[in-house]
C-alpha cells in the first residue's frame, strides 16, 4: 500500500503547484490585458492582414510584458511599451514570411509585405498613439462634414465593414470609401505639424 | 501633397484586387516619395481608427493559461535572481513558493526518471516524417500528469501513460508531432504551418490552431478525438487510401479497433476532458473500461476475476479520492468485493 500512498501524495502536490500567488503587478497586467488586448490585436491585424497571426502577436506581446514584469514601470507609458513589443513581433513575422516564400503570387505578396515593413519601421507607426494625438483626432472630427463624420465613427466605434456601413447609410460601398478618404484628408490636414509628410519629397530632392 | 484616393483606403485594408495592388506597389517602388507618403497615410489611417475595447473572458483565460504554463517553467530554471521586489514577494508567499518549488522539482524528477526508465526499456522510435535534428520525447507514467509547451508555444496537457514526441524546433511546411495516450492540445494558430499529430492508432490529426482532446491508447477499444474549438481533420491511412473526417466543436471522431470512423456529437463534451482539471468521470462506463482508466489514473494494477461483471455500468465522478476510497464506493454501490495487496487490486 505504500506506493498507493505515494501516488496520492503526488496528486496532492500536483494540485498545489498551479497556485501562483497573485500580486499587485500581476493584477495590473491583467487589467492592462483586459483594456488593451483588442487594441494590440487590431494594431497587429492592420499590418499582418491575418487574424490568426494577429492573435498570436497580441498574446505574445502580453506574455513578454509578463516575463519582463520586474523591469517594467507601470504607468501611462506602458501602452507605448506594448506597442513597441507588438511592432517588433509584427516585423519578425513579416520578415520570416518573406523568407518562407510559400505564396501563390510571391512577388506581389513580397511587395505588400515590404510596404507593411516600411510602415512599421516608420516612427509614425507608434507616435500617433500618444494622448496628444488622440486628443487631436477628437478635435478633427468637428472639422468633418456630418456624413463623413458619421461614416468615420461607424467604422471606428462599431467596427462595421464598408458594405455594412453602406447598407446602413443607404449609399454605395464606393461612397463609403470616398467618405473615408475624405476623413483621412481632414485628419492629415489637422495633424500636419506632427506628420513628416513632406520629408519624402525633400529626401528625393537631396539625392 | 498627393490626393487621397479611395483606392488607397482599400489598399490599407487589404481589400485591393491583385491588379490594384500591383499598380500601387510598382508605383511605390519607382517613387520613394510616394511610398513614404503612403507609409505615413497608412499609419495615420490605422491609428485614427484604433479604439479601446474590453478583451473577452476567453482571450483572458488563454493568456492566463500561457503565463501559468510559463510559471512552472521559470521556477525550474531560476533560483538565483536577487531582486529586491522578488525578495519581498518571497517573504509574503514563502510557503506557497516553497511548496510549488518542491512540487515542481518532484514532478521534474518523476518525469525524468520515468522517461529514462522507459527509454531504457523500449527505445524511443523516432517518427519517420519528423524533421532531422533534435527530437524531444516526453512520457508521463501511470498515476502522473504533465504539461509541455511545444517550441511554437502550443500547450499540451498530458494525461497518465502518454507520450509526445516533437522536434526541438519546428521547420518545414508542417509542425510534426508524434503521440500516444491522452492529451488536451491547445495548438497555437498558424495558418501557414499546420500541425500534424501522428497518433499511433494509425491516424493523423491535422490542425491550424485549435483546442481539442485526443484519447488514443494502444489497447483501448476506441480512439476518440473531441474538438473544443476551431476545426480539425482526422486523416486515416487505410491500405494506402486517405480517409478524411472533419469534425466541428462539440463533436468527437471515434475510431474503432478495425479502423471504422464515426462522428458523435454532444451537448456538453466537457466530461471528455474533465481529467485535465483533476476529475474522473464515469457515465455508465462498463467496469472493464473503468478499470483500464483507473489503472492509468492511479498507477495500480487491476484484476477482474469474474468475467460476468465486465459490463457492469459505473456512473460516478471522482476527484481526489484514493484507490481505497474508490473501491469502497464501488463496493457499497455495486456490491463488488475486492482485495488490495502489493499494489494490485483484485475484484472478485
Amino acid at each position: 500500500l505504500s506506493r498507493l500512498f505515494f501516488v496520492s501524495q503526488i496528486h496532492f502536490f500536483l494540485h498545489l503547484s498551479p497556485a501562483i500567488p497573485m500580486d499587485e503587478t500581476e493584477a495590473k497586467i491583467e487589467e492592462l490585458f483586459k483594456s488593451k488586448y483588442k487594441l494590440i490585436r487590431y494594431f497587429a491585424y492592420s499590418y499582418l492582414g491575418d487574424m490568426d497571426l494577429a492573435e498570436n502577436v497580441a498574446q505574445d506581446t502580453f506574455v513578454k510584458l509578463w516575463q519582463n514584469r520586474d523591469n517594467v514601470y507601470f504607468d501611462k507609458g506602458t501602452v507605448n511599451y506594448l506597442l513597441v513589443i507588438a511592432r517588433n513581433l509584427c516585423l519578425n513575422q513579416l520578415r520570416s514570411d518573406k523568407q518562407r516564400g510559400n505564396y501563390e503570387d510571391f512577388a506581389l505578396r513580397k511587395a505588400v509585405n515590404d510596404f507593411n515593413i516600411a510602415a512599421l519601421e516608420d516612427s509614425t507607426s507608434l507616435s500617433l498613439y500618444s494622448d496628444e494625438i488622440r486628443k487631436l483626432y477628437g478635435e478633427a472630427l468637428t472639422k468633418m462634414t456630418d456624413k463623413v463624420r458619421e461614416t468615420f465613427i461607424l467604422s471606428r466605434e462599431k467596427g462595421l465593414t464598408y458594405n455594412e456601413i453602406a447598407a446602413l447609410s443607404g449609399v454605395t460601398p464606393k461612397a463609403v470609401e470616398n467618405r473615408m478618404s475624405t476623413a483621412l484628408k481632414v485628419l492629415r490636414e489637422y495633424l500636419k505639424d506632427f506628420l513628416p509628410i513632406l520629408l519624402g519629397y525633400l529626401a528625393l530632392w537631396v539625392f | 501633397m498627393m490626393e487621397i484616393e479611395e483606392l488607397y483606403i482599400r489598399f490599407f485594408q487589404n481589400r485591393c484586387t491583385p491588379q490594384e495592388q500591383k499598380m500601387l506597389t510598382d508605383k511605390m517602388e519607382s517613387d520613394p516619395a510616394f511610398k513614404h507618403e503612403m507609409v505615413v497615410l497608412k499609419n495615420l489611417y490605422v491609428s485614427s481608427l484604433a479604439k479601446d475595447e474590453e478583451a473577452s473572458p476567453e482571450e483572458l483565460a488563454k493568456f492566463k493559461e500561457r503565463i501559468g504554463a510559463l510559471g512552472s517553467e521559470r521556477k525550474l530554471e531560476s533560483g538565483q535572481k536577487p531582486d529586491s521586489r522578488r525578495a519581498g514577494r518571497r517573504i509574503d508567499f514563502g510557503k506557497a513558493a516553497l511548496w510549488s518549488m518542491a512540487a515542481a522539482i518532484l514532478l521534474f524528477l518523476i518525469l525524468n526518471l520515468n522517461f529514462n526508465w522507459v527509454a531504457k526499456k523500449s527505445p524511443v522510435v523516432p517518427i519517420e516524417s519528423l524533421a532531422s535534428g533534435d527530437v524531444n520525447s516526453l512520457y508521463t507514467s501511470k498515476g502522473v500528469k504533465g504539461r509541455v509547451v511545444l517550441p511554437d508555444s502550443s500547450i499540451v496537457t498530458l494525461n497518465s501513460d502518454s507520450r509526445i514526441t516533437y522536434p526541438a524546433r519546428f521547420a518545414g511546411s508542417t509542425r510534426e508531432v508524434g503521440f500516444t495516450g491522452e492529451a488536451y492540445f491547445q495548438v497555437r494558430k498558424d495558418s501557414l504551418m499546420p500541425m500534424v499529430i501522428h497518433c499511433d492508432r494509425n491516424f493523423d490529426i491535422k490542425v491550424y490552431g485549435t483546442t481539442f482532446n485526443v484519447k488514443s491508447y494502444k489497447d483501448d477499444r476506441d480512439a476518440v478525438t473531441t474538438l473544443v474549438e476551431g476545426n480539425v481533420k482526422v486523416v486515416q491511412n487505410l491500405d494506402g487510401k486517405e480517409i478524411v473526417t472533419n469534425i466541428k466543436p462539440n463533436e468527437s471522431c471515434v475510431i474503432s479497433k478495425d479502423g471504422v470512423a464515426k462522428v458523435e456529437s454532444y451537448k456538453d463534451p466537457k466530461e471528455k476532458y474533465a481529467w485535465k482539471d483533476g476529475k474522473l468521470i464515469f457515465d455508465s462506463t462498463p467496469l472493464e473500461d473503468a478499470i483500464v482508466i483507473l489503472e492509468r489514473w492511479h498507477g495500480v494494477d487491476f484484476e477482474l476475476l469474474d468475467p460476468s461483471k465486465k459490463n457492469m455500468p459505473i456512473t460516478a465522478t471522482f476527484t481526489t479520492e484514493s484507490v481505497v476510497q474508490i473501491m469502497d464506493l464501488l463496493h457499497f454501490s455495486l456490491g463488488i468485493d475486492y482485495t488490495i495487496s502489493d499494489n494490485k487490486v483484485t475484484i472478485k
